[in-house]
C-alpha cells in the first residue's frame, strides 16, 4: 500500500519542511561545487583569466595528485580488510562474551574516541620514543628510541591504519552481532546444518556471506569515511605521500595562488569519487534509508 | 428522516487510474451496510473520502443533511477503523481505550467510568494494565473497537478489520461486533472482500465494482443478483449434498 | 565444551582490557609529573592540571564550555529540525530522491565541504565566529538526522496520525500523546549521535573557525604540536569522558530497534 499520494506541496508545513531541506542539505551542497567548478576552471578566483583547462591539466599531470589518490584508496582498503576480518572473528567466535558485562560495554568505548584522539594515542604508544618502544628498551631488546621501527610518519601508513582500524573494528562488530540477530542468521545455520553441512560450510556458505551482503552499504560507507579522513593523517602522516584531504587542505593554504584551482581539481575528484561510490551503494538491493547504527 | 450520512456523485483517481467514478451512497440510521469488493477496488478509499482523510476529485459527502466534504476529518464524528488494530504501543490498555476522552479533556472520575464499562462490555475486565503486545489479535481489535465506540461516533467505518485474524478469532469477532452493534445501535460501514462475512455481518449489502456502488435491498435480493457467486456455491454444495447423502438433512 | 567457551571468555576479556586500555592510558598521561623515554611508568603523578581545570584557571575551561555550548546547539537544532523535516520528505512522493541526497553532505568528508565552502562564509561575514562554526557543523549533523529518522515516517505510522484525527483529535495533541512519546527513543539516539558530530569535530571547525573557535579538539591540536602531551592528555580525556559516561547510562538504545 503506497503513502497516500498528495500533490507537490499540499499544506504549509510541508513546504516549510521541504524548503529547510533544500537550504540546509542541497543549497549549500551545489554551491559549494559550483564554486570549485567555477575556480578550477579559471573562470574566477584571484589570478582567475578566463576559462582554461590548464589548472585541471596541471593538477592530472603532478605524479604527486595520482600518488596521493592511490595512498589514500591503499589506506582505506588496508583498514577495511583488517577491520572486517577482525570484526568478523570477534562477532563469531566471540559472539557471547561480548554480548554482555565487562567486554560487551568494552567494545562501545572506541566510539567515544574522536579521531585526533585515536591519533595522539597512536602517537604517544607507537612512535619512536613511545610506549612500545620504551617496552623494548626496558626489556633489553634495543639500546635507544632510534633502534625501534617507524610505525608512525612512515611510507606505509602504519600508524594511521592502525588507528582507523581501533575506531572501526568495535564498530563493525557491534554491527555484525546485531545484524546477525536481526537477520536470524542462527535459524539458517540450523538448516544448513540440517542439510548436512559441517561447521566450516556453514561459517563459509551461510553466516560469512549473509553478513557481508547485508553489511555491504555500510561497509561502503565507511570506506567514504576513511577516504576522506583528516585529521589522523595530519598527525600520524608524513610529507609525502598524504592523503587526498590532507594535500587539498595543504594546497589551498600554500602562499603560491597557483595551487590553489589544483586544490579544487583535487576536490572535485574526491567529490566525484564519493558520487559514484554512493550509485553503487544505492544500486545495492540489500540497501534501505534506515541507518541500522 | 435526514440519513446520517449521504455521499453524492464522488469521484476519485490516482493517476490515470479511475478509482471511484459517480458514486453515490446513503447510509441507514442504526444499521450495518457492508460493502463487498475485490482487494484494490477502492473500499479503503472511499472509507479515506468519508471519513474526511482524503479529498475526493468531486463530490459531495453529508452528514446529517449537511455538506462536510471539506471539513477536517476531527470535526466529523466519524471513525475510521484500520484492518490493523493500530493500538498505540506506548500506552496500556485503559489509556488506549481511554484515548478518545482524554482528547475531549473529559474529568477523570467519568473517564475512568465510562473507560472500565466499556472493557467490561468488551470481555476485557482485569487486563487495563496490559501493554498491546502482550494481547492477542482479537483482543487488540477488541480494543480498537472500544477505543472508537467509547467516543460515541455518529458512523464507524471498519476496514476488513478481521483480515489478519485466524479463522475460529474471525468468527469470534464477527459474532461480537454483532452484539456490540445491536446494544449500542451503531451506525456502520463494513468492508470486506468475503461474501460470507458480508452477508454476516450487514444489515445489508452492497457492492462496489468497477468504480461505483450497487446497493441491495435484501440478502436475497443479493444472491440472486447474479453477481455474486453465491448461487453458484449453494447450488454446488446441494449437488453434492444430493449425490452423496439423499437421505441426510 | 565449558573450557573452550572459558578459553574465549579470557580471549574476550583481554581483548577488552585493550579497549578500555587508551582510556587509562590518557588518565594516566593527563596525571604525570614527567614521563620521558624510555620509562614505561610516570615519574610522579599530580593533580595540578586537572586542579587548575576545575577553577576555572585555565584556559582549557573555556574551551570545555565552548565545545559544550556548541555541541549541545547543534543537537537540539538537528534533531528537531531533522524529525520534522523528515516527516515531510518521507511523505512526500519524491521520497527516495530526497533521502539519496541527504547521504551526501553526511558522508563528504567535513573539512573538504568547509574548502568548497570557505568563500561563501567569508562573503557572509561568518568566518572566525561562533555562528559560523555553529551553522558549519549543522551542514552535516542535519542531513544525518533527517537520514536516522526517516525510518521512523512509515505507512504505519501516518494511519496513527490519521487515527488520532479521526478520534477528534488536533495536529498537536498528535503529536504530544502519539507521535513524540513513540519517536522518544529514537530522538535521544539522534541528539546524542549529533552531540557527538559536532563534540567531535575538528577539521571543519577549524577552517571556518580560522582556529578562533577554540573547541577542545582544537586545544588537543594545539598541545600536540607545542610537544605538551601532557595537556593534550588532558583534553583527550574531557572529550572523551562525557561519551563514555553518557554510552555507559544509553547502550541499550544505541543498537536496538526502536517500537
Amino acid at each position: 500500500m503506497k503513502i497516500s499520494g498528495q500533490t507537490l506541496f499540499s499544506s504549509k508545513p510541508e513546504a516549510a519542511g521541504i524548503l529547510l531541506f533544500l537550504l540546509l542539505t542541497v543549497a549549500p551542497l551545489m554551491a559549494g561545487i559550483i564554486y570549485a567548478l567555477l575556480y578550477s576552471f579559471g573562470v574566477i578566483g584571484l589570478m582567475s583569466e578566463g576559462m582554461t583547462l590548464a589548472y585541471w591539466q596541471q593538477a592530472l599531470g603532478r605524479q604527486e595528485f595520482w600518488f596521493s589518490l592511490g595512498y589514500t584508496f591503499y589506506i582505506a582498503l588496508a583498514t577495511i580488510v583488517l577491520t572486517i576480518t577482525g570484526a568478523l572473528s570477534l562477532s563469531l567466535f566471540l559472539k557471547k562474551p561480548f554480548r554482555q558485562g565487562f567486554p560487551g560495554f568494552s567494545l562501545y568505548v572506541p566510539l567515544a574516541f574522536p579521531a585526533i584522539v585515536v591519533a595522539f594515542l597512536v602517537f604517544q604508544v607507537a612512535s619512536q620514543s613511545g610506549l612500545l618502544s620504551r617496552m623494548l628498551w626496558q626489556l633489553g631488546l634495543i639500546s635507544d628510541s632510534a633502534a625501534f621501527p617507524e610505525l608512525v610518519n612512515d611510507p606505509f601508513g602504519i600508524g594511521i591504519i592502525a588507528a582507523h582500524t581501533f575506531m572501526a573494528m568495535p564498530f563493525f562488530t557491534l554491527y555484525f552481532i546485531n545484524l546477525y540477530d536481526g537477520e536470524r542468521i542462527r535459524e539458517y545455520v540450523r538448516v544448513a546444518g540440517s542439510l548436512g553441512a559441517s561447521r566450516m560450510q556453514q561459517l563459509q556458505r551461510v553466516e560469512i556471506p549473509i553478513l557481508l551482503r547485508r553489511a555491504f552499504p555500510t561497509i561502503i560507507l565507511y570506506t567514504i569515511f576513511v577516504l576522506g579522513s583528516y585529521e589522523i593523517p595530519l598527525i600520524l602522516g608524513r610529507q609525502s605521500p598524504q592523503m587526498m584531504s590532507v594535500m587539498i587542505i595543504n594546497k589551498l593554504r600554500k602562499f603560491s595562488l597557483s595551487t590553489i584551482p589544483e586544490a579544487y581539481v583535487a576536490a572535485l575528484v574526491f567529490v566525484g569519487i564519493i558520487i559514484v561510490l554512493l550509485i553503487i551503494i544505492f544500486k545495492t538491493r540489500t540497501f534501505s534509508y534506515d541507518l541500522d547504527k | 428522516m435526514v440519513k446520517p450520512l449521504i455521499a453524492k456523485q464522488i469521484s476519485k483517481a490516482f493517476g490515470s487510474e479511475q478509482v471511484l467514478t459517480n458514486l453515490h451512497l446513503e447510509l441507514p440510521e442504526h444499521e450495518t451496510v457492508s460493502i463487498l469488493g475485490r482487494s484494490g477496488c477502492g473500499k479503503s478509499t472511499l472509507l479515506k473520502i468519508l471519513a474526511g482523510l482524503e479529498p475526493p476529485d468531486a463530490g459531495v459527502v453529508e452528514l446529517d443533511g449537511e455538506a462536510i466534504h471539506s471539513s477536517e476529518s476531527r470535526r466529523r464524528d466519524i471513525v475510521y477503523l484500520y484492518q490493523e488494530a493500530l493500538l498505540f504501543p506506548h500506552l496500556n490498555l485503559f489509556e488506549n481505550i481511554a484515548f478518545g476522552l482524554r482528547l475531549q479533556k473529559e474529568d477523570e472520575k467519568a473517564i475512568t467510568r465510562r473507560t472500565n464499562e466499556m472493557i467490561e462490555k468488551l470481555e476485557l475486565d482485569g487486563m487495563q494494565h496490559k501493554m498491546p503486545h502482550q494481547l492477542s489479535g482479537g483482543q487488540q481489535q477488541r480494543v480498537s473497537f472500544g477505543r472508537a465506540l467509547i467516543t460515541n461516533p455518529r458512523v464507524l467505518l471498519l476496514d476488513e478489520p478481521f483480515g489478519n485474524l485466524d479463522a475460529d478469532t474471525r468468527s469470534t469477532m464477527q459474532q461480537f461486533f454483532k452484539r456490540i452493534a445491536a446494544e449500542v445501535a451503531i451506525t456502520a460501514i463494513f468492508v470486506t472482500h468475503n461474501v460470507k462475512e458480508a452477508i454476516l455481518m450487514g444489515d445489508r449489502i452492497a457492492q462496489l465494482k468497477g468504480g461505483s456502488l450497487t446497493m441491495f435491498d435484501s440478502i436475497e435480493a443479493f444472491v440472486r443478483s447474479g453477481e455474486s457467486s453465491v448461487q453458484e456455491e449453494i447450488d454446488f454444495w446441494s449437488s453434492i449434498s444430493d449425490d452423496n447423502n439423499p437421505s441426510s438433512n | 565444551m565449558t573450557s573452550t567457551s572459558s578459553h574465549l571468555t579470557y580471549i574476550a576479556r583481554v581483548l577488552a582490557v585493550s579497549f578500555l586500555f587508551p582510556v587509562a592510558f590518557l588518565l594516566l598521561l593527563s596525571v604525570s609529573a614527567g614521563w620521558v623515554f624510555p620509562e614505561v611508568i610516570p615519574d610522579g603523578l599530580t593533580m595540578e592540571r586537572w586542579v587548575r581545570l576545575a577553577t576555572g584557571n585555565n584556559e582549557l575551561f573555556g574551551s570545555l564550555l565552548l565545545s559544550l555550548g556548541i555541541a549541545f546547539s547543534v543537537a537540539t537544532i538537528s534533531t528537531f529540525g531533522g524529525f520534522f523535516t523528515s516527516k515531510h520528505l518521507a511523505y512526500h512522493p519524491g521520497r527516495s530522491l530526497w533521502m539519496r541526497l541527504s547521504y551526501f553532505p553526511f558522508v563528504l568528508s567535513p573539512i573538504i565541504y568547509a574548502a568548497l565552502l570557505y568563500f561563501y562564509f567569508i562573503s557572509a561575514g561568518l568566518t572566525g565566529n561562533l555562528f559560523g562554526v555553529i551553522l558549519g557543523q549543522l551542514l552535516i549533523a542535519f542531513p544525518y538526522s533527517v537520514i536516522l529518522f526517516s525510518g521512523f515516517w512509515s505507512v504505519r505510522m501516518q494511519n496513527m496520525e490519521q487515527l488520532v484525527q479521526t478520534l477528534g483529535g488536533s495536529k498537536w495533541q498528535a503529536y504530544r500523546r502519539v507521535l513524540l512519546p513513540m519517536a522518544r527513543g529514537l530522538i535521544l539516539v539522534c541528539f546524542f549521535q549529533t552531540f557527538l558530530i559536532s563534540w567531535f569535530e575538528y577539521g571543519l571547525t577549524t577552517l571556518i573557525g580560522v582556529g578562533k573557535v577554540q573547541t577542545l579538539t582544537l586545544k588537543v591540536f594545539q598541545y600536540i604540536n607545542e610537544a605538551n602531551f601532557y595537556n593534550a592528555a588532558l583534553s583527550s580525556s574531557l572529550l572523551v569522558l562525557p561519551p563514555i559516561i553518557l554510552l555507559y547510562f544509553n547502550k541499550k538504545y544505541l543498537f536496538k530497534k526502536r517500537w
